[in-house]
């Protein structure tokens, strides 16, 4: 009886085995490829969801440019991607904002190498029904989230929109609940532009959002306000909630599709996130960069001074241990692949940008990259 | 007057029967109204992704691009997952019940049947912490073996304890019976006490299966998810759950309709495991009752 039921176990196990094989070899990439006799490559990533869609469109064109290579980004939020970077179990990650000293000294010796890979804005989206055209300021968006503008209908939104018509209606306010790169960016431009902001709520990753206002007179507020992961799911719940306001890159934004607010920027005039006034704020880098090897934390190109940029523009960081040896499951063809990949993402990856709504990096960025990229090294063979 | 007296009685004694009657069949349909509510909203919503092509191929890489493509890799990784966690569960599981059941009347059984209890309320994401820091960082790379391996540790504790339960099932007289006839107690236990609790072995078994087919929680530590199919086994793989998680957040209709079916396929592997064990067991159990 007993030798019965162990002949059906092994049959059993026989046929999931061989079905699991067939499967495996009918759909993998590989299959295709092992007749050809090329490898596959494969690499793995992690980290900031503003840059998810370039990255996923980047990765896409870069296999069908390369046959056997397969590139998996997972959004799990910056923080999470320099996370695993540390703990070496992914080769790349893509974050905002840079390492900071402490996380560079995790990873010491190892040298984190950050290559900015794209330009971003993050943008002000709202769904309000009805409304098509929205101005703010920076300082009326962080009276919102500090709960001091909690309606639609505040002299403090009405007098920037003359000749719309606003209802009385509560502002539901969207964050991100996990360590976001665009949290940071959105937080750090408020407590820019409002000293109470950066008093009360700070920049960070992911900071304490107020749950209720308290005036002067001493009365509390309750400030509609939820919280979700990450730039998509902001998006995607923004998408379900009338008269809300969230923040996202602006990819995000434009695939959900929301509409976003224009900025008044810190020379005062109005404007919209596009191609134009990414390039204005671009222009307003400093003059002497950090090499990739270097620390990045000091540079931003939030709330620029030129007179029609948008003032919530940032880059985002591709990083790579300069040297892949370190990596426990590196291998010469897989350190020439990612190598190859950043490179392809620099230069000719950028080009995918502008319809996603990513903006291109400028050339003296393109130029760190470049000797950045060359300096990387696997068990002491030069890659590029 | 009497009589009188006793019809009252009884259509008291009826009214409180019908009144009990009714407010089981109530709880019954409170039970079942999240149930069905659930089940008829994932199949109007998935159904009609369903296809051969959203079943066998890649999903989309290039987000927001309309299309969402398949769920190919998550269908396979959840299979190849559950492999590998039954191997690596089900004959320590086995083992550890048949002791605990036949040996295991100690102090030193007893501390083991303990731990397994506490085991088995363990919090899935523990688990996925415990071999994200035993195999992830140590190999240095997500992988279907981290995966399967934390889902054997959820799944061990749910076999142990149903295999030990179902082998206590089995009457002292049919092992007196084996003893009688010379039969070693080693020899004993496996052809005649477990082939006797086989079905429910067999069924404390599946359940398990089901219970880990939608863990979530320790595969978003393990495996780390992957738009394509299983190419190394030191390299991430997709699953179902990992699959709708990550797809429920995105904002795009696509998406939301690939987790949809996505959700449907879910639900159709664990409903059919458990109407297998149903049909399975049904007959065995009436049996083995009556012998009983």
């Amino acid at each position: 009886m007993s030798r019965r039921l162990l002949i059906i176990a092994i049959a059993e196990a026989v046929v999931v085995l061989i079905g699991v094989y067939g499967y495996a070899t009918a759909f993998a990439p590989g299959a295709s490829l092992g007749a050809t006799g090329v490898q596959t490559i494969t690499l793995t990533g992690a980290g900031a969801t503003l840059s998810y869609p370039l990255l996923s469109a980047a990765a896409e064109n870069y296999s069908s440019s390369h046959p056997g290579v397969a590139i998996n980004y997972q959004p799990l939020g910056s923080i999470a991607g320099i996370s695993q970077l540390t703990a070496k179990t992914v080769d790349f990650c893509v974050t905002y904002p840079p390492m900071t000293t402490a996380q560079r000294d995790a990873v010491a010796p190892n040298i984190p190498l950050h290559i900015p890979e794209a330009v971003s804005e993050v943008v002000v989206a709202y769904n309000v029904p009805g409304l098509t055209k929205l101005n703010l300021t920076g300082s009326v968006v962080a009276d919102i989230y500090l709960g001091k503008v909690r309606y639609w209908n505040d002299p403090e939104i009405t007098s920037l929109n003359p000749g719309q018509n606003f209802l009385n209606r509560t502002i539901n306010t969207w964050h991100m609940s996990e360590a976001e790169g665009t949290t940071f960016v959105f937080t750090s431009y408020l407590s820019i532009v409002s000293p109470e902001f950066n008093q009360t709520i700070g920049y960070g990753t992911s900071v304490s959002w107020p749950t209720e206002y308290t005036d002067p007179t001493g009365h509390s507020f309750q400030i509609t306000s939820d919280s979700v992961l990450t730039d998509a799911g902001v998006a995607g719940q923004m998408k379900l909630t009338d008269y809300s306001i969230g923040y996202m890159e602006l990819s995000y934004a434009l695939l959900a599709p929301l509409p976003y607010a224009s900025l008044m920027n810190a020379a005062g005039n109005w404007v919209t996130p596009n191609l134009a006034s990414a390039l204005a704020a671009e222009g307003k880098l400093p003059q002497d960069l950090p090499p990739s090897d270097g620390d990045w934390q000091g540079i931003n190109i939030l709330n620029s001074l030129d007179p029609n940029a948008y003032p919530l523009v940032t880059f985002t960081y591709f990083i790579i241990y300069q040297n892949l040896s370190t990596l426990p499951t590196m291998d010469l063809a897989k350190a020439r692949t990612l190598v190859g990949f950043a490179w392809y993402l620099i230069h000719d990856g950028q080009s995918l940008g502008a319809a996603l709504g990513y903006d291109p990096l400028p050339a003296k960025v393109v130029q760190i990259d470049e000797v950045g990229l060359k300096s990387v090294v696997f068990q002491g063979q030069s890659l590029i | 007057m009497a009589n009188q007296k006793r019809e009252t009685l009884q259509d008291w004694r009826r009214f409180k029967d019908w009144l009990a009657y009714g407010l089981g069949a109530l709880c019954v349909i409170i039970a079942v109204i999240p149930l069905a509510s659930i089940l008829i909203e994932v199949i109007g919503n998935g159904i009609a992704t369903i296809n051969l092509q959203f079943l066998t191929t890649v999903p989309t890489i290039v987000i927001g691009s309309g299309s969402g493509g398949g769920i190919g890799p998550a269908i396979q990784g959840t299979f190849i997952l559950l492999g590998i966690a039954i191997v690596l569960a089900v004959p320590l599981g086995l083992m550890s019940g048949i002791y605990l059941a036949e040996f295991g009347d100690n102090q030193y059984g007893r501390s083991i049947r303990f731990l397994n209890d506490v085991f088995t309320e363990f919090p899935s994401i523990v688990i996925g912490i415990l071999i994200y820091s035993l195999i992830v960082v140590a190999t240095g790379s997500f992988s279907p073996i981290a995966g399967g391996t934390a889902l054997a540790v959820i799944m061990l504790p749910i076999v142990t304890r149903t295999t030990e339960e179902s082998i206590k099932l089995v009457p002292n007289s049919i092992r007196d019976a084996a003893t009688a006839l010379g039969i070693r107690r080693w020899r004993a236990t496996i052809s005649i006490v477990l082939s006797t609790a086989k079905s429910g072995v067999a069924t404390g078994i599946l359940l398990s299966i089901a219970r880990i087919t939608g863990e979530t929680a320790p595969l978003v530590l393990t495996i780390l998810g992957s738009q394509f199919f299983y190419y190394a086994w030191n390299q991430p793989i997709d699953a179902l759950p990992l699959r709708i998680f990550r797809d429920a957040s995105l904002p795009y209709a696509y998406a939301r309709q690939q987790a949809w079916g996505a959700a449907l396929i879910l639900i159709a592997i664990v409903l059919g495991l458990n109407i297998t064990i149903r049909l399975a067991t049904r007959g065995k159990y009436d049996a083995s009752r009556a012998r009983t």
